[in-house]
C-alpha cells in the first residue's frame, strides 16, 4: 500500500499452514502410546461431594483409570496458582484461593471438574458418537 | 471414496463420522471438530462439489463420493484464490475455523458465479463460527476471492 516500515502491512508467517490445513492443534497430535483424558464435570452450581463411585467407570472396556480430587491431594499435587502475584503495597502477599485442579470436597460451579477418566481410545466402543462421560 | 483425488477404501465401524474417518483413519487433521454438534462449521468439506459438515455425515453414507478437504483445495503449488484471499485480508487469527470457512466460502463462490455482496456472504456464513478474528475480514476475503475467481476462471476449476 505504499507504506514502508512502521504502519506497513505485514503478511503473517503462520497463515500458510493454517490456510492449507497443516496446522497442528492439540487434537491433531498423535503420539505412540497416547491415552485420552476426559473430564467429568459437575452438573450442579454448588454441591458437596460426598463420594465418587468409580467402580462402574473402571469396569468399562478401555478405561485405564479414574482420578478424583482426593487422589490429587493425596499425591501432593498442589493447587492452581496465580501466574502473576500482585502483592499489597506494604508487602503483604496476595491472598490466593485454594483452587484444586479437581474439586475435592465441593464443586463450585456447573462444569467444575470433579474427576478425570483416562482411557485407551477417544470413543467408547460401540456407543454411537458419545464421548466417555 | 475419493479423497483429494486419491482413492481410499477402508472398513470402519458403522457409526464412524466422515470427520473422524478423515482425521483418525486417514490421518488428515486439516478438517477440524470444533463443536461436535454441527453448529460451528470447522469440519466443512466438499462432498461431490458441495460444502457439507463432515461431522453430520457418516463415512459410510458418502462411500463412493468425491471428497475435497482443505488439504486438497490447492493444486499443491499455488494457493487456491480463497486461501490466498484469507491470508491477504487477515481472515484468520488462530486458524481453527479457517479450513471450514475456506471450504464453505469456495462452495459459496462457486454457487454464485454472478458475484457476491456482503449481505449474501454474511447470510451464507451462518453455519460457520469464528471466535477470534470476527467476521469482517473473513467477509472481505470472500468478496475479494469471488472477484479473483470471476476473473481467472481457469484457476477456480480445481475448487469444484
Amino acid at each position: 500500500m505504499g507504506i514502508e516500515g512502521v504502519g506497513a502491512r505485514v503478511a503473517r508467517k503462520e497463515d500458510k499452514r493454517f490456510i492449507t490445513g497443516a496446522g497442528r492443534y492439540t487434537d491433531d497430535m498423535v503420539v505412540p502410546g497416547m491415552k485420552h483424558a476426559f473430564f467429568v464435570r459437575s452438573p450442579h452450581a454448588h454441591a458437596e461431594i460426598r463420594k465418587i463411585d468409580t467402580k462402574a467407570a473402571m469396569k468399562m472396556p478401555g478405561v485405564i483409570g479414574v482420578l478424583t480430587g482426593k487422589e490429587i491431594k493425596a499425591d501432593g499435587i498442589g493447587n492452581l496458582i496465580c501466574g502473576w502475584m500482585v502483592h499489597s503495597k506494604d508487602g503483604t502477599p496476595m491472598k490466593m484461593g485454594a483452587w484444586s485442579p479437581l474439586a475435592v470436597d465441593r464443586a463450585r460451579y456447573v462444569g467444575d471438574a470433579v474427576a478425570i477418566v483416562v482411557a485407551e481410545t477417544k470413543r467408547k466402543p460401540a456407543t454411537p458418537r458419545k464421548p466417555w462421560w | 471414496m475419493v479423497v483429494n483425488g486419491r482413492t481410499v477404501s477402508k472398513t470402519v465401524e458403522d457409526r464412524t463420522l466422515l470427520v473422524h474417518f478423515l482425521r483418525e483413519t486417514l490421518g488428515m487433521t486439516g478438517t477440524h471438530v470444533g463443536c461436535d454438534t454441527s453448529q460451528c462449521g470447522a469440519c466443512v468439506v466438499h462432498v461431490d462439489g458441495k460444502a457439507m459438515k463432515s461431522c453430520t455425515l457418516l463415512a459410510a453414507q458418502v462411500s463412493g463420493s468425491e471428497i475435497v478437504t482443505i488439504e486438497g483445495l490447492s493444486d499443491g503449488t499455488e494457493l487456491h484464490p480463497v486461501q490466498a484471499a484469507f491470508r491477504e485480508h487477515h481472515g484468520l487469527q488462530c486458524g481453527f475455523c479457517t479450513p471450514g470457512m475456506i471450504m464453505a466460502a469456495t462452495d459459496m463462490i462457486n454457487r454464485h458465479p454472478e458475484g457476491l455482496d456482503e449481505a449474501t456472504v454474511r447470510a451464507e456464513l451462518e453455519g460457520n463460527i469464528c471466535r477470534c478474528t470476527g467476521y469482517h475480514n473473513i467477509v472481505a476475503a470472500i468478496l475479494a476471492a469471488s472477484k479473483t475467481m470471476a476473473k481467472g476462471k481457469g484457476k477456480a476449476k480445481k475448487a469444484a
